[in-house]
């Protein structure tokens, strides 16, 4: 809403500074957008909230500037003009969805000029000129907050319903535009046709222009409940439905169609009919309200003629009633229906700055989500791995998932952004790539990005962890630098399952978007919880990328807390030992750990592997693998003979699983 | 027993030795079971009685002579050893090095010191689904179907009817289904809305506040505001408390602090509307509840003076290390 200030104090018996005014309409929560002085006046601009329909008017906003000043509201009075034009109108109307209907028909006698002081209210408003019968409707709109509308009476029929249509019906607005419009939407028809959809705006075929003649004054409230959401499907929103959508005062409309003839009279020189009327009792609002239910809210201690005084400002009608206060809303305040509401009246009007402020002593009782410590912890952990973290949006390209070969069951999005930005991400790896593709085409040779977020499926949800390693070799500096190999990444991840006191076992799988040869899915017991891998060279070759690795670690399949008991180490002394054997390239070292550990007897306590060699001097089909290998007893110290023992088991146990051989 | 010609002998030697070997060997030549002292010490029986006491003493002052000599002489030379390692191994100190030095994003930073601030005071942390059903992200918070209100939310839809939460409230409505009063939750999140420009990404954080029980007041949620900007502005700005709308508060209030360039909004926060306690099952007569909630980008905006809000999510890593 906007408007001069000049306006607005038509309707208010004082003065008030234009500081004032303005700092009093944002804390009366009529906040000013803008605001900007020109020549003797000052422009206003508001932005209302959805709650206050009854100040899309000057009347409305002089109401509530009154009562903060405990001024007078000055309402000029308007009366009916005479009626000797002898013309008949019958009106009918859907009682649900409308309270009031008021019609005139108006006989325009002169070529209207619109006056200056209306242009210039117009003008305030962005409302643009359209032609002398519309500006009139519009201005008494500014002024009431009651939109009219005019129709060229020699282009309708003498009977007037407001229905819902009863099939759909094809139509063509004011604006040009032509509409199919269903059931729902509430209209004025004549015999024939339909003129206009209530409250929204009106037909193409009932317009007024240059050469009407008679109009028909329409002056109606339409229940918001019948408007709401109508315009918007439409793909537009009126002045009217702005109004109507959010409650019009439903015992405006006599006053704001006097207050439209008057101004027909004095401009066009008008004859007028009779008002044809049809309208249903409406409720009167009332609601009841103790004194201690308002203190107990606010936390404050009121005197109730306080209260009383400020709700008679606002036009409350009150009656104390022991202890109660019978309230009557005032039928410009379509939004006020509980007590609650009241109590906002109350604090709006005394200002929040002024109400006190208490400590709150409670303290809560239930636990803590372990989903968010766990995505904190995992946080922190990557960040003191030297990683940076990132957010990513969660819709991504479509087209990237299918290229990456992802999840092909990725949610699409009714109505994306943009087309780049249609489906729910099924994994955090687009993102981290876009990511990467950014930073890299500015010159970063260094990444260690990660992100923690949402990744989503038409199946299932879930907490997502990803991260990407890549160093780019020539910016190496005097010191060396990490490398961007597997295992550099997959260190990191082991650094992190070990601070969550897990155990993963890397086997080798096969993943759309990640190398073959150089990938891994990660298992947490038998299930599989994430994948670490390079990316696939032929992805890589498409994007243009260099080599980069990523992992994703599904966050939710990690229960916590995860709780190790510790155990107090051995006293007595223990044995090494290092190992050699050749076997074929194919076997996993963590296979052959394994049965290693197998074998070795229950005082085998760890298994390293230092050293891996392929190459010369042994043949092409084998690998060379040394072990060092730790006994420790908690009851004795291990004898030479004992340990010799399971070594020799172990030498026969690999040699039978593996074929493998000692190397001396 | 001449025992000056003795110490005129071992001068001559001790001269001479200047490495560690040779005053080792000159230690045992002198200082061992064998060696020149002990000797000169069994001589001692063979003197006259009455020279015996004054030789002695001679010969233990001679022996002391020579440990002296020899062993300062050894620490000298040791010293001399040490010093020469230290000077060979120096480094060049002001060599620089590129620490790979991890970030959290700045908008994960200002969560964690919102939701920090909040947990001291006794909040707990809840979650909730990003894809949210119409009844937990607008009816069930008093937003009904076509409401004007829902204007405010640009809301992304899928084909089975179901939405992108646009605000992080449906948590207050699933934590007040499953928890019964006293409740003090804190819910951070991502939020989604159609929109795009300087101000706006499809995509943000909020972080809400809420706490429901008996005689729960405006006053309570007024001391909680004004505490926590007191703590997250550490320049105690102004603050002013601004009647507004929320379908699901009544009264609604926004937040503004007073910058550089006039009021400016941070939040928004009410008491809980009853309409939200009796969808949840609450008798508004008995409970009351305040709720609180704002958005962590423009939190981030204010601490690091951004002024585009798509920088945050353009993961640009000469920005986003910076918080």
């Amino acid at each position: 809403m906007h408007f001069y200030k000049s306006d607005l104090f038509q309707y208010i018996s004082g003065s008030i500074s234009d500081t004032d005014l303005l700092k009093q309409l944002t804390e009366l929560g009529l906040e000013v957008d803008q605001s900007k002085k020109e020549k003797n006046d000052l422009l206003v601009k508001l932005d209302l909230t959805p709650n206050r329909g009854d100040c899309f008017s000057l009347i409305g906003i002089a109401r509530d500037v009154c009562a903060v000043n405990n001024l007078k509201l000055k309402l000029p009075k308007f009366k009916k003009q005479q009626q000797n034009l002898d013309s008949k109108k019958t009106v009918s109307i859907d009682k649900k969805a409308c309270s009031n209907y008021l019609g005139q028909i108006i006989k325009l006698n002169n070529k209207g000029i619109i006056p200056k002081y209306i242009q210039k209210t117009l003008k305030a408003a962005d409302i643009g000129q359209v032609n002398p019968i519309v500006d009139i409707t519009n201005y008494v709109m500014l002024h009431t907050g009651q939109p009219l509308h005019a129709f060229d009476n020699q282009k309708i029929g003498k009977k007037i319903h407001v229905k819902f249509p009863s099939k759909r019906t094809k139509l063509k607005l004011l604006d040009g535009a032509s509409h199919e419009i269903t059931k729902d939407y509430l209209t004025i028809s004549d015999e024939k046709k339909v003129i206009a959809l209530a409250g929204i705006m009106g037909c193409a075929n009932s317009e007024v222009d240059e050469t009407t003649q008679e109009i028909f004054l329409e002056s109606a409230c339409f229940e918001p409940s019948s408007i709401r959401g109508n315009a918007r499907k439409l793909g537009f929103q009126s002045e009217a439905s702005l109004r109507f959508e959010r409650g019009v005062d439903k015992e405006i409309q006599e006053y704001a169609i006097n207050f439209a003839g008057q101004l027909y009279a004095e401009i066009f020189g008008g004859d007028f009919s009779t008002i044809f009327k049809q309208s249903k009792n409406h409720k009167v609002k009332k609601i009841s309200i103790s004194k201690e239910f308002i203190d107990s809210r606010l936390g404050t201690e009121i005197p109730a003629t306080k209260v009383i005084k400020l709700l008679k400002a606002l036009e409350f009608k009150v009656e104390s009633k022991r202890n109660l206060m019978e309230l009557t809303c005032p039928s410009h305040r379509y939004d006020i229906e509980i007590k609650e509401d009241i109590i906002e009246e109350i604090a709006r009007i005394i200002g929040y700055d002024n109400l006190p402020s208490i400590r709150l002593k409670l303290l809560a009782s239930s636990p803590e989500d372990t989903s968010i410590e766990k995505e904190m912890l995992s946080k922190d952990i990557f960040v003191n791995a030297g990683f940076n973290e990132v957010i990513n949006y969660a819709f991504v390209d479509s087209s990237l998932i299918q290229m990456l070969g992802l999840n092909q069951d990725s949610i699409e999005l009714a109505n994306p952004i943009s087309s780049n930005q249609d489906v729910m991400r099924p994994s955090l790896v687009p993102g981290l790539l876009n990511n990467f593709e950014y930073n890299f085409n500015r010159g970063a040779q260094k990444f260690r990005i990660f992100e923690i977020g949402n990744v989503f499926t038409k199946e299932e949800n879930w907490k997502s962890l990803a991260g990407l390693l890549f160093f780019d070799e020539s910016s190496s500096d005097w010191s060396g630098s990490f490398q961007s190999s597997f295992y550099d990444l997959k260190k990191i991840i082991d650094l992190f399952f070990s601070r969550l006191n897990i155990v993963p076992v890397y086997n080798k799988a096969s993943i759309n978007h990640l190398h073959p040869g150089i990938s891994a899915e990660i298992k947490m017991k038998t299930k599989t919880i994430g994948n670490i891998g390079v990316l696939h060279p032929a992805i890589q070759k498409k994007l243009k990328l260099p080599d980069i690795v990523l992992f994703e670690i599904n966050l939710d399949s990690i229960k916590l807390p995860i709780i190790n008991s510790i155990v107090q180490p051995p006293k007595f002394p223990g044995s090494e030992r290092d190992l050699s054997f050749l076997v074929s390239s194919e076997i996993p070292a963590n296979d052959f750990i394994k049965e290693l550990k197998k074998a070795g007897g229950a005082n085998l306590r760890s298994v390293s592997v230092i050293d891996v060699y392929q190459g010369k001097g042994i043949d092409e089909s084998q690998k060379s693998m040394t072990f060092r290998l730790f006994w420790q007893a908690t009851e004795a110290t291990l004898e030479d003979k004992e340990v010799d023992q399971f070594v020799e088991n172990q030498i026969n146990h690999v040699a039978k699983i593996f074929k493998a051989k000692l190397r001396s | 027993m001449d025992l000056a010609q003795e110490k005129k002998t071992f001068f001559n030697k001790f001269k001479e030795a200047n490495s560690q070997e040779s005053l080792n060997s000159l230690k045992i030549e002198y200082l061992g079971k064998k060696g020149v002292l002990s000797s000169l010490m069994s001589q001692l029986s063979n003197a006259p009685a009455e020279k015996k006491p004054k030789l002695g003493k001679s010969i233990n002052e001679f022996k002391s002579f020579v440990e002296e000599s020899i062993s300062s002489s050894l620490k000298k030379i040791e010293q001399t050893a040490l010093d020469e390692q230290l000077s060979s191994e120096a480094i060049d100190v002001s060599l620089p090095l590129r620490p790979d030095v991890g970030s959290y994003h700045p908008v994960s930073l200002i969560a964690q010191e919102i939701s920090n601030y909040f947990k001291n005071k006794g909040y707990v942390l809840r979650e909730g689904p990003e894809i949210e059903s119409e009844y937990f992200n607008f009816s069930a918070l008093n937003i009904p179907d076509n409401h004007p209100a829902r204007d405010m939310h640009d809301t992304f839809y899928f084909d089975d009817g179901n939405l992108l939460r646009t605000h992080t409230s449906p948590v207050q409505i699933r934590s007040m289904e499953l928890e019964s009063p006293p409740l003090k939750i804190l819910c951070p999140g991502k939020v989604f809305r159609c929109d795009s420009d300087q101000t706006h990404t499809p995509m943000f954080h909020q972080v809400e506040g809420l706490v429901v029980d008996k005689d729960i007041n405006f006053a309570h949620l007024k001391n909680e505001i004004l505490e926590f900007v007191e703590s997250f502005f550490k320049n105690n700005p102004k603050v002013r408390f601004r009647p507004s709308y929320f379908p699901f508060t009544e009264p609604s209030v926004e937040v503004d602090i007073f910058g550089k360039n006039g009021w400016l909004e941070i939040m928004g926060c009410g008491m809980v509307h009853p309409n939200v306690l009796k969808n949840v099952g609450l008798n508004p007569e008995v409970y009351s509840g305040f709720a609180f909630g704002m958005g962590i980008e423009r939190m981030t905006m204010l601490r690091y003076q951004i002024s585009d809000i798509r920088m945050l999510f353009e993961n640009d890593l000469r920005f986003i290390t910076k918080g």
